[in-house]
């Protein structure tokens, strides 16, 4: 297995509340690695370090070998991340299309481009399609954003993660408000996508978790508390105290 | 059949044929008209691009539409009276050279886009409104007070700048030069906006954290942006001090930012050929109001008002829809 995305030793503080107490973990490829943990833990804290929202106070964060510790966020993009929104977040007043090729665009730094038509581009075509019909919305290519339905919007989400041909993908609570079948649905996109791309997710759906993630780590109080498949980690007896408040 | 498209190509030949026809019929006044609709539509479509396309509502686009001016009428008062304007790093007389002239417009009015837009567009929403209008009123303000050039009654400049040997003071071939350069600005605008940059700009217009997480810095598409729309307002300034043969503070004048951006709602916002009707519109409305009251601007305002709450998409947009009912 290849380590895809390393964190050793995070540390961050906001005043005197520890938000992430040294933190190690790794992504490695061909995998889905979920963290869970309750609210509070320090998971989003976690996710801004990563993306480079925020910056840690110590520790550091490798991507294939390259220390992006002190990068910035649209560096570590065009490096290799991607990431889907808690609050899901497309650009409303674009189509479905557009929204993909923007991020085509940001991926292959064609944004100084003031002279070819969007139209005419030569790469986005077929590969904007390929990842239409990968999130199942190629026939709604033209709907604009606003028109989706919930579930949609994620799916399109996905899509422009996809776009931005990452080395991971960080999906923040996916299934947030998604109905059941809806769920399924994105079930099987994941599958599909991680042997392309690894995905870290952060989900409150244990169910998901559970079932889809091949890993899990655990986040209590801005400490990772267990590490291991969902087995290792349903039968541990700190998560069981963590969640359930008993042993 | 009514489409952007088709509007925008009649309203284009319209002009054209107007101004053909005004100069059989021996009607100067009405030429002058007509190069100002298309000065001022330039401007207005330099303030679209970042107005309509970035929805970074600039109220100082005055700022560059004046400077445009008072670069291009300082250049040729100097060359006119071989009065030396710079005497270091080399002697400069100043130019009447058209080419020259708009050159430095196009430079000076970047240089200043840059630096308004380097200190603005850290803000946003009512900020960035008030921090535009402010450059342009200390703009204004400068200009007023700086007696080599006029101080608040601005200077004449008595002929206009040449072209190829082209006779400018003949008003036909003015309009000729306004023209072309309308044609090529509406060619670059909607060049930039189909584009990859077009397409990112756009998308700043409503989330800067979905344009950020795509790999693309939004602060330096819309500084780009920015500038490009400065240089734009700048040639209009240019040409304007041009057709007047006269260069003054209200150039500057906020409410000369103002009805750019009226130009802009009127005609349709964001619409490439937006600005060109807007301008067309308003002129001929002043010309016709005018002549009846001077409170013209009463029957403006209705307009204005009307537009914003019952016609967003302005003249374009509201004929789109009728098309389609």
């Amino acid at each position: 297995m290849n380590k895809i995305l390393k964190i050793v030793n995070l540390k961050k503080n906001f005043g005197a509340i520890t938000a992430s107490n040294n933190i190690n973990f790794c992504l490695e490829t061909g995998e889905i690695h979920a963290l869970i943990g309750p609210n509070g833990a320090g998971k989003s804290t976690l996710i801004k370090q990563i993306m480079g929202e925020i910056k840690q106070d110590s520790g550091e964060i490798i991507l294939s070998g390259i220390n992006i510790s002190n990068f910035k966020t649209e560096d570590r993009i065009h490096l290799g991340f991607a990431r889907s929104f808690q609050i899901t977040d497309v650009i409303s007043d674009f189509t479905i299309f557009q929204n993909v090729l923007l991020a085509k665009i940001g991926k292959e730094k064609t944004f100084y481009n003031f002279y070819s038509s969007v139209d005419s581009i030569e790469f986005s075509f077929q590969e904007i399609k390929s990842i239409l019909i990968k999130i199942d919305l190629w026939d709604k290519k033209e709907t604009a954003a606003s028109l989706l339905s919930h579930g949609e919007r994620r799916q399109l989400e996905i899509g422009i993660a996809l776009a931005l041909d990452p080395k991971l993908i960080l999906l923040d609570e996916p299934m947030a408000g998604l109905s059941l079948d809806k769920i399924e649905k994105m079930k099987v996109i994941f599958n599909q996508i991680k042997n392309d791309v690894p995905i870290l997710l952060i989900e409150h759906n244990m169910d998901v978790v559970f079932s889809i993630a091949d890993r899990i780590s655990v986040l209590v109080n801005g400490k990772i508390i267990a590490s291991g498949s969902s087995s290792e980690i349903k039968s541990n007896l700190d998560v069981r105290k963590a969640y359930l408040g008993t042993a | 059949m009514i489409s952007e498209k088709n509007i925008s190509y009649i309203s284009l030949i319209s002009i054209f044929l107007i101004a053909i026809f005004s100069e059989y019929f021996n009607e100067p006044y009405l030429i002058t008209l007509l190069s100002r609709i298309i000065i001022f539509s330039i401007a207005a479509i330099g303030l679209n691009l970042v107005l309509g396309f970035g929805n970074l509502i600039s109220f100082g686009h005055a700022a560059f539409f004046g400077l445009g001016g008072y670069v291009s009428g300082i250049l040729a008062i100097h060359a006119f009276n071989s009065e030396l304007l710079i005497s270091w790093p080399f002697l400069f007389n100043g130019s009447n050279n058209s080419l020259i002239i708009w050159l430095f417009s196009i430079f000076f009015c970047s240089l200043l886009a840059l630096l308004v837009g380097v200190f603005s567009l850290r803000t946003s929403g009512v900020y960035f409104i008030m921090i535009t209008l402010a450059f342009a009123q200390m703009l204004y303000y400068f200009a007023i007070s700086w007696p080599s050039y006029g101080g608040e009654d601005g200077f004449s400049i008595y002929v206009r700048s040449t072209l190829f040997g082209i006779n400018t003071m003949k008003g036909i071939n003015f309009f000729f030069i306004c023209f072309f350069w309308l044609l090529i600005i509406l060619f670059i605008t909607s060049k930039i906006v189909n584009s990859p940059f077009g397409l990112a700009l756009r998308a700043t217009r409503f989330n800067l954290t979905r344009v950020r997480s795509v790999g693309i810095n939004p602060f330096r598409i819309q500084l780009i942006a920015f500038v490009l729309s400065g240089a734009i307002t700048g040639i209009a300034g240019s040409l304007y001090v041009d057709l007047n043969r006269f260069v003054s503070p209200s150039l500057l004048s906020w409410q000369m930012s103002g009805e750019f951006i009226v130009f802009i709602l009127i005609g349709g916002l964001g619409r490439i050929y937006g600005p060109l009707i807007g301008a067309a519109f308003f002129v001929a409305f002043e010309q016709f109001f005018g002549s009846y009251t001077e409170h013209w601007q009463i029957f403006l305002g209705i307009i204005i008002i009307s537009t914003v709450l019952f016609a967003k998409g302005g003249i374009i947009g509201f004929m789109l829809k009728y098309q389609k009912k």
